[in-house]
């Protein structure tokens, strides 16, 4: 037996009986506009774990997480965030970590081919950029993600 | 598929767009519009209705719940389709209800008459005037104009859109089509189907769907400093799908108004 | 009044700073980080503390506790590239009666070094 959670909402219209789908389907639903691609990048660029990891932040970090004090993501820092790891490109022997701050933004920490820490921590207007080989701290806007990308390739 | 007679259409953009888009057309097929505006907060769900309420109340009296309301918040958490749902209702004397959720705010044209753009505007300019001095709002994360328009007969006999399987189309069955056309920084999901329930105070009405939602992304807007401006600039791209897929000499039955 | 540079202190590793092979170098980043005094309460006791007040499972688990000495601490900033004196300031609360916090502004760079240098504890079996 199984059972369905009800409909999320009242819309003023519903599809007649012939072009409604009511069987659940658990292993697929309709994904929304770009999703798909995202997940594909998500995946293909942080691994399973790292994709894992970021459906947590979304889903399950909502307001005053870690014991009140938490921000929910920063959805201007996901998608800076986005439109960088699209022009990523990392160490193949250095997968990246992804971090949710107390403060609602996402942090990438990778190595570079020397072995010194890359740390990108992604914020609604700007990106904070951290390279421990020339102990460099800057951040830039978060306008020239993709720029940062092409210039953090290995 | 989409022939195009005075209009402009780019090689990207699929649909004819009309050199003039009509103010007002009769009948006008609008059953609902809803401007909506997606967040985050830093509050929790218990505390908000009370802050949006405390600033609204003069002008939307009265308070429904919802049925999502009943399901426990944990449950209501781990479940993503529920995420940006409304969870109350503000009801007032006029047009106008304001849907209410943990990540969601909208406004609803309610009456059985579209009260028309203007009125929507001046009603979500004071509404945004309200959540920002509630200031629980941190960050927009979509903001969207959604119009549902209801024909009681099969809609796609009037448009410029044909399905087709090879050189037969599927014209005549049960049809529902959705696509997602972008014009960035907006997104529309379009919805078409010849074959849907509208749910009346006056009972059941069998007959076509034309929805269509348009939205823009975090990072395409600040809710409280063009806000405003960009669900106009939403509210024209509508304007130009559902205008611009109406096949000409179905518009000029609707004894269109020009501004 | 600050610690003694003798003291050990921790910090609550949860799930959203630790992915099994990296910790979030924001976990000591910014101004008033917290830490707790291992000298007020034991190691051992700090897990339930931090878990009642911390978790929430099963997203968010408490993964790691980091520890290290307050001299450690203090050298480690005294020999960044931008020199700090770094103290930690007893502040206890009602939750935890071992809080304390590092008042001093920590940039990102010296926060990685910090991390660098936590003696990690990994949750005792049950």
């Amino acid at each position: 037996m199984t059972t369905t959670l009800p409909q999320p909402r009242q819309f003023v219209y519903r599809l007649s009986d012939n072009l409604r789908d009511e069987t659940p389907a658990f292993g697929v639903r309709r994904s929304a506009p770009s999703e798909g691609e995202r997940e594909e990048l998500l995946l293909s660029k942080l691994g399973a774990k790292g994709w894992g990891r970021l459906h947590h932040f979304r889903n399950f970090y909502s307001a005053g997480w870690g014991g009140g004090t938490g921000k929910p993501l920063s959805p201007r820092a996901l998608e800076t965030f986005y439109r960088f790891l699209e022009s990523a490109r990392f160490p193949e022997t250095s997968m990246p970590s992804v971090f949710l701050t107390d403060e609602g933004t996402i942090e990438l920490c990778w190595e570079d081919q020397t072995g010194k820490a890359v740390q990108v921590e992604f914020r609604p207007s700007d990106i904070e950029l951290y390279l421990e080989a020339d102990e460099v701290e800057e951040s830039v806007p978060a306008s020239e993600a993709k720029a940062l990308a092409s210039r953090l390739a290995p | 598929m989409i022939p195009s007679t005075n209009s402009v259409t780019t090689s990207e953009f699929p649909i004819p767009i009309p050199d003039r888009l009509p103010i007002k057309i009769d009948p006008c097929p609008i059953v609902e519009a809803i401007l909506e505006i997606r967040f985050v907060t830093q509050e929790s769900w218990a505390t908000l209705p009370g802050l949006l309420f405390a600033r609204i109340r003069d002008r939307y009296p009265e308070q429904k719940t919802l049925p999502l309301a009943q399901i426990p918040e944990e449950m209501r958490r781990r479940e993503p389709a529920f995420t940006y749902q409304p969870l109350i209702q503000f009801l007032s004397r006029g047009d106008f209800l304001i849907q209410f959720g943990p990540r969601v705010v909208s406004l609803v044209a309610k009456s059985k008459e579209y009260p028309g753009w203007p009125a929507l505007e001046d009603e979500t300019r004071w509404l945004m005037s309200q959540l920002q001095q509630t200031g629980f709002v941190s960050e927009g994360e979509r903001l969207g104009v959604r119009y549902i328009n209801f024909f009681n007969f099969d809609v796609f006999e009037k448009l410029q859109l044909e399905v087709c399987a090879g050189e037969k189309c599927l014209a005549g069955n049960e049809l529902s089509v959705t696509t997602v056309l972008t014009r960035p920084p907006l997104t529309s999901r379009l919805l078409v189907a010849n074959s849907a329930i509208l749910g009346t105070d006056d009972g059941a009405r069998h007959g076509s769907i034309l929805d269509v939602d348009v939205w823009v992304g975090p990072a395409d807007f600040d809710l409280f400093q063009n806000g405003l401006a960009k669900f106009n600039e939403a509210h024209e791209f509508e304007k130009q799908i559902f205008f611009g897929l109406l096949k000409p000499d179905f518009l000029a039955t609707l004894s269109p108004i020009y501004p | 009044m600050p610690i003694s540079p003798d003291e050990d202190v921790v910090r609550a590793i949860l799930t959203d700073k630790w992915d099994g092979q990296r910790a979030s170098p924001s976990l000591f980043k910014g101004q008033n980080v917290s830490v707790s005094r291992l000298a007020i309460i034991p190691l051992a006791d700090h897990w339930d503390i931090f878990r009642s007040r911390l978790e929430n499972p099963p997203e968010r688990r408490l993964e790691r506790i980091g520890e290290i000495n307050v001299g450690r601490l203090q050298e480690i900033g005294r020999d960044y590239a931008h020199p700090i004196e770094l103290t930690v300031e007893p502040k206890p609360e009602d939750w935890n009666r071992a809080h304390a916090e590092i008042p001093q502004n920590i940039t990102r760079g010296l926060a990685n070094k910090i991390v660098s240098a936590l003696k990690l504890h990994k949750p005792p079996a049950n």
